[in-house]
C-alpha cells in the first residue's frame, strides 16, 4: 500500500510543479500576491509529495517488501539496516527520486527563508528550481525509457523471497556519506544558478542576487569539498590501489563543478567591490549548475568507461537534452538584459587584486576545460581514429600540473595584492619576505631531494669537485624533481603571505583595542569572517597540494605473494606473514591475514588486511578488498590482499601489495582545514535590505 | 629601505652559502653509500607492470596496481618474457595487440594523441586571450560613459550612500 501512495504522490508531485510555475508565472508578471503565495505553497506541497514517495520507497527497505522491484536489486534480508537506507541511492532510479527529494528541500528552504519578505528575486528564483524539479519528477515517474519508477512493483502482484542485496562496494560506511554529500553538493549549486536567472528574468541584475545565493554558494563548496573528500578516501580504502584519486570520469565529474564553483566565489567580490563582471558571473554559475548535470550525463550514460559503472543506464540523452535548453533559456535572457549586463567601473591597473581574481578565473575554468577534454578524449579519439582508448592518470598529471602551480601562486599572491592599483611600496610590503622565505624551502627542498638521489646513485664520483657538485645538484641521471621543489617554493611563500596577513591583522586590533595578539586574533575574524575563512582556506589548499605531492609523487609499492612466516619489505618497514583468519559477519564472511609489522627492526604491532566475501550480491557471491591501513604520523603504510579461497589456510598462497603512501595524511587534515575555513566564512551574515512590495 | 634591500641580500647569499656547504657534506656522505643490486630485469619489468592496465575488469588499474589473479598470471607472463630477451617495447606491443589499445597506461604525445596533448595548451592560451582583452577592455572603459546614472547604477550608488551614512552614524 505504501508503494502505491508513494507513485501516487510522484504523479501528483507533477501537478504541484506545474502549479508553481504557472502561478509564480501569473504572479509576477501581473504583481498578484495571492497567485505568487499559491505558486509559493505549491513549491512547499511539492516537497511534501516527494518526501511521501521517498519515506514510502525507504518504508519498503525497511521492511524488506520485496514485490518492490527497486528493493529486490538493491537490498536483502541479511542486509545491515544502515545499508538498507542507503540502498535509497544505491543504483538509477532511487539516486534520482533521492536528487529529487533534495532539490524539493531546497526549494522548499528557499520558500521560508523568505517567507517574511515579499521578495520578489526569490520568488523568481523558484521557477528555474522547480524547473529542474519538474525535470527529475518526470524521470522518475518511469514515463521514459531506460528508467524505471522506484515505487514499482512486480506485474501480477509476483513476489521475490529475497532481494538481490547492495553492491559489496557501496556497503561501506564511507558509501553512506559520499554519494549524499555529493548530491547535496551538487543540489545546492541549482540555488545560485536560479537566484542568476531570476536576476535576468527580473532585471535586477546588481549584487542584490550575489547576497542572496552567497550561502549557497558556499555551503555548496564546503559540502562538495566534503564529499569528493570522502569518495577519495572511500577509493583508498575499497579499492585496493593504495591511492585516493585516479583521474575517474566520475571523479573529474564531481570535480569540474568545484572548480567553477570557487572561480564564482572569486570573481563576485568584484562584482560585489567593484561592481564588474556582472556578464561573467552569471556564466561562471551557468556553467558550474550545467557541469553539475554534464557529470550526471556522464555518470548514468556510460559513454565513458569508469570505475561507477554500477550507475549505467540510457537516460543521459535526457540530461544532455536538458543542459542544452536550460542553457539556450539562459542564452536568451542575457541576450535580453544584456546593455545591463555592462561594468560599473573600470579597471585602474593590471596589477590589482582585480586582476588576480580574473588569472584566478582564467587558470580555474582553464583547468576545467581541460578536465572535460582528458575525460571526453575516449569519445574524441575514437571519432578520429576508430579506436578505444583510455586516457592514463598519468597524461591528467602532466597536463594540470603547471596551471596548478600557477594557481597556488595564486592563492597567495591575490589576498596580499592591493584592490585597484598596486603600488611598488605594497609590492615590496607584501611580497619581499614571502617570496624570501619560499625561495629559501624551495633551495632546501632541492638539497633533500639531491642528497637523497646521490645517497642512491649507482654513479662512481666525477672527477673534480664543480662537476660533483654540478652533477649532485642536477641529480646527474635521475629525473629532477622540480615540481616537487616548485610545489614547496609557492607553497611555503603562500604559507607566509596569509600568515602575514593574519599577524598584521591581529597586531593592528590587538592595538586598537588595547589587547593581546590573541584576542586581537579573534577579533580580526570574528569581524570578517568571509576573508579570514577565506584565507584559512586557501591555508588548507597548500596542505593538500603538499600531501599530494608526496603520496602521488613519492609512495612505494611492493608486490609479493607470501605463505606463513614469509617476509616482505616496502620502505622501511618488513611485513611478516603471521597468521591467517576467518569471521562470520551479519551478510557477509570475512578472511584475511594478520602481519607483523617492523619499521627499522623495531615492532610496530599487527596489520590484517582482508576480503569480504557476500553472500547476496548481485548474480552470487562477491568480495571486495578491504585493505588495513597503519597511519606513521602523516604517512600510511597500506596493504591490500589479491584473490583468496574464502576458506583460506595455513598453506594458501597469498598476493600480497603493501604500499608506503608519505604524506598521505596531510591531503585530509588540509581538507578539514579548507572546510574549517569555509564555515567560518559562510558564519558571516547578510542582513537583506528592505525590497520592493508586490502589487495587488 | 636600503636596509630593508641589504638585509634581502644577505639573507639570498647565507642561504645559498648553507645550500653548498650542505652539498659539499652530502657528496662526503655519499662517497660511502651502498651500492645497489643489478635492476635491469626489475627496472624491465616495472616499466611494464605500470604502463598497462589488467584486463580483469577492474577499471584503470595497471598491472602493478591490480591485486587480481589475471595480474600476477600476466606478471608472471612478462617476467619470462623478458628473460627470454624480449624488450619492453616488443612485449608491450604484443599485449596491446592482444587485448586492445584502451590498455595502455601510457599515453604517448605522437600521433593523434598529440592532439590531446595540444589541446590543453591551446585551452591555456584561448583562455588567456580572453582574459588579456577582458582586462584591457575594463580598462581602457571610458569612464564618462559609464558613470552617467541609470536605474541600475543609482542603486548601487545609494546602497553605497546608506553604508556611508550607517558608518558615519556608528563612528559620532
Amino acid at each position: 500500500m505504501t508503494a502505491e501512495l508513494g507513485q501516487a504522490a510522484i504523479w501528483l508531485s507533477i501537478l504541484s510543479a506545474l502549479w508553481a510555475i504557472v502561478f509564480l508565472c501569473i504572479g509576477l508578471r501581473q504583481r498578484n500576491r495571492n497567485a505568487v503565495q499559491s505558486g509559493r505553497n505549491a513549491v512547499i506541497a511539492t516537497f511534501v509529495l516527494i518526501s511521501i514517495a521517498t519515506g514510502a520507497l525507504i518504508f519498503g527497505f525497511v521492511t524488506d517488501d520485496f514485490s518492490m522491484r527497486y528493493v529486490v536489486e538493491v537490498s536483502s534480508e541479511a542486509q545491515p539496516l544502515l545499508y538498507k537506507i542507503t540502498a535509497l541511492w544505491g543504483r538509477m532510479s532511487g539516486s534520482l527520486l533521492f536528487w529529487l527529494w533534495l532539490l524539493t528541500v531546497a526549494g522548499a528552504v528557499v520558500v521560508l527563508q523568505n517567507r517574511r519578505a515579499s521578495d520578489t528575486l526569490s520568488d523568481y528564483a523558484l521557477i528555474p528550481i522547480t524547473v529542474v524539479q519538474l525535470f527529475f519528477i518526470v524521470l522518475v515517474t518511469g514515463l521514459i525509457e531506460g528508467v524505471y519508477n522506484p515505487l514499482a512493483r512486480f506485474p501480477g502482484g509476483q513476489a521475490a523471497p529475497d532481494g538481490s542485496g547492495m553492491n559489496p562496494l557501496l556497503q561501506t560506511p564511507s558509501m553512506a556519506f559520499h554519494p549524499p554529500t555529493l548530491y547535496i553538493g551538487w543540489i545546492s549549486l541549482t540555488v545560485p544558478f536560479a537566484y542568476a536567472v531570476g536576476a535576468l528574468a527580473s532585471g535586477r541584475i546588481g549584487t542584490d542576487w550575489i547576497y542572496r545565493s552567497r550561502r549557497w554558494m558556499l555551503f555548496s563548496w564546503i559540502v562538495l569539498t566534503i564529499g569528493i573528500t570522502l569518495g577519495g578516501n572511500w577509493a583508498y580504502r575499497e579499492l585496493g590501489w593504495g591511492g585516493y584519486w585516479a583521474w575517474d570520469p566520475v571523479e573529474n565529474a564531481s570535480f569540474m563543478p568545484w572548480l567553477l564553483g570557487t572561480a564564482y566565489l572569486h570573481s563576485v567580490m568584484i562584482q560585489e567591490k567593484r561592481s564588474m563582471f556582472k556578464l561573467w558571473n552569471i556564466l561562471l554559475i551557468t556553467l558550474a549548475f550545467q557541469f553539475t548535470l554534464l557529470g550526471t550525463f556522464i555518470t548514468r550514460s556510460g559513454i565513458i568507461t569508469s570505475v561507477h559503472a554500477f550507475a549505467q543506464s540510457d537516460i543521459g540523452g535526457y540530461f544532455l537534452s536538458f543542459i542544452l535548453a536550460s542553457t539556450g533559456g539562459v542564452i536568451v535572457l542575457i541576450v535580453y538584459r544584456w546593455k545591463r549586463l555592462k561594468s560599473a567601473n573600470r579597471l585602474e591597473s593590471l596589477l590589482s587584486r582585480e586582476s588576480a581574481f580574473v588569472l584566478n578565473n582564467w587558470l580555474l575554468v582553464g583547468l576545467t576545460l581541460i578536465i572535460l577534454w582528458g575525460t571526453l578524449w575516449p569519445i574524441v579519439s575514437e571519432a578520429i581514429n576508430g579506436q578505444k582508448s583510455s586516457v592514463p592518470e598519468t597524461f591528467f598529471n602532466k597536463v594540470v600540473i603547471i596551471p596548478g602551480l600557477l594557481l597556488l601562486f595564486l592563492t597567495g599572491a591575490g589576498p596580499i595584492i592591493s584592490w585597484k592599483k598596486i603600488t611598488p611600496n605594497n609590492f615590496r610590503r607584501m611580497f619581499l619576505w614571502p617570496l624570501l622565505v619560499g625561495l629559501i624551502a624551495g633551495a632546501a627542498t632541492w638539497l633533500f631531494f639531491a642528497v637523497r638521489a646521490h645517497s642512491t646513485a649507482t654513479e662512481a664520483a666525477a672527477v673534480n669537485l664543480f662537476t660533483q657538485v654540478w652533477k649532485f645538484l642536477t641529480f646527474s641521471a635521475q629525473p629532477m624533481p622540480i615540481y616537487s621543489v616548485l610545489c614547496v617554493l609557492v607553497g611555503v611563500f603562500v604559507f607566509v603571505a596569509i600568515f602575514s596577513e593574519f599577524y598584521r591583522g591581529a597586531k593592528l586590533r590587538a592595538k586598537r583595542q588595547e589587547t593581546n595578539f590573541f584576542e586581537g586574533l579573534g577579533l580580526l575574524i570574528q569581524r570578517n569572517k568571509r576573508r579570514y575563512g577565506g584565507y584559512i582556506i586557501h591555508l588548507g589548499i597548500v596542505i593538500v597540494y603538499l600531501g599530494i605531492m608526496g603520496s602521488k609523487g613519492y609512495f612505494l609499492l611492493e608486490s609479493e605473494s607470501l605463505k606463513l612466516g614469509e617476509s616482505m619489505q616496502v620502505g622501511d618497514y618488513q611485513l611478516t606473514m603471521k597468521d591467517t583468519f576467518q569471521e562470520e559477519r551479519e551478510n557477509y564472511l570475512r578472511a584475511g591475514v594478520v602481519f607483523d609489522v617492523h619499521k627499522d627492526g623495531e615492532p610496530h604491532g599487527t596489520m590484517e588486511p582482508a576480503r569480504h566475501f557476500y553472500y547476496k550480491a548481485g548474480q552470487g557471491e562477491q568480495d571486495t578488498i578491504e585493505s588495513a591501513i597503519r597511519h606513521f604520523g602523516v604517512n600510511d603504510l597500506y596493504i591490500a590482499l589479491g584473490p583468496l579461497p574464502s576458506n583460506i589456510g595455513a598453506d594458501t598462497n597469498v598476493n600480497v601489495q603493501a604500499y608506503h603512501n608519505p604524506l598521505i595524511g596531510i591531503v585530509w587534515i588540509g581538507v578539514a582545514v579548507m572546510v574549517i575555513g569555509g564555515i567560518v566564512a559562510i558564519a558571516e551574515k547578510y542582513e537583506p535590505k528592505p525590497r520592493s512590495q508586490i502589487g495587488g | 629601505m636600503k636596509i630593508q634591500s641589504l638585509r634581502c641580500i644577505l639573507t639570498v647569499c647565507v642561504a645559498f652559502s648553507i645550500l653548498f656547504v650542505c652539498t659539499a657534506i652530502a657528496q662526503e656522505q655519499a662517497k660511502v653509500a651502498t651500492p645497489p643490486k643489478p635492476v635491469e630485469l626489475d627496472s624491465g619489468l616495472n616499466e611494464l607492470m605500470t604502463t598497462v592496465y589488467c584486463p580483469c575488469g577492474c577499471v584503470r588499474e595497471t598491472i602493478k596496481a591490480c591485486v587480481c589473479a589475471t595480474a600476477q598470471q600476466i606478471e608472471a607472463d612478462f617476467r619470462t618474457a623478458l628473460t627470454a630477451g624480449g624488450t619492453v617495447q616488443e612485449i608491450r606491443t604484443a599485449y596491446l595487440e592482444r587485448h586492445g589499445p584502451q590498455f595502455s597506461a601510457v599515453m604517448p604525445a605522437k600521433g593523434v594523441n598529440l592532439l590531446a596533448y595540444l589541446m590543453p595548451v591551446g585551452i591555456l592560451i584561448a583562455m588567456g586571450a580572453v582574459a588579456f582583452v577582458v582586462l584591457r577592455r575594463a580598462r581602457n572603459k571610458n569612464w564618462e560613459t559609464l558613470t552617467q546614472p541609470d536605474t541600475q547604477i543609482s542603486n548601487e550608488l545609494q546602497q553605497r550612500v546608506e553604508s556611508e551614512l550607517e558608518r558615519h552614524k556608528e563612528q559620532s
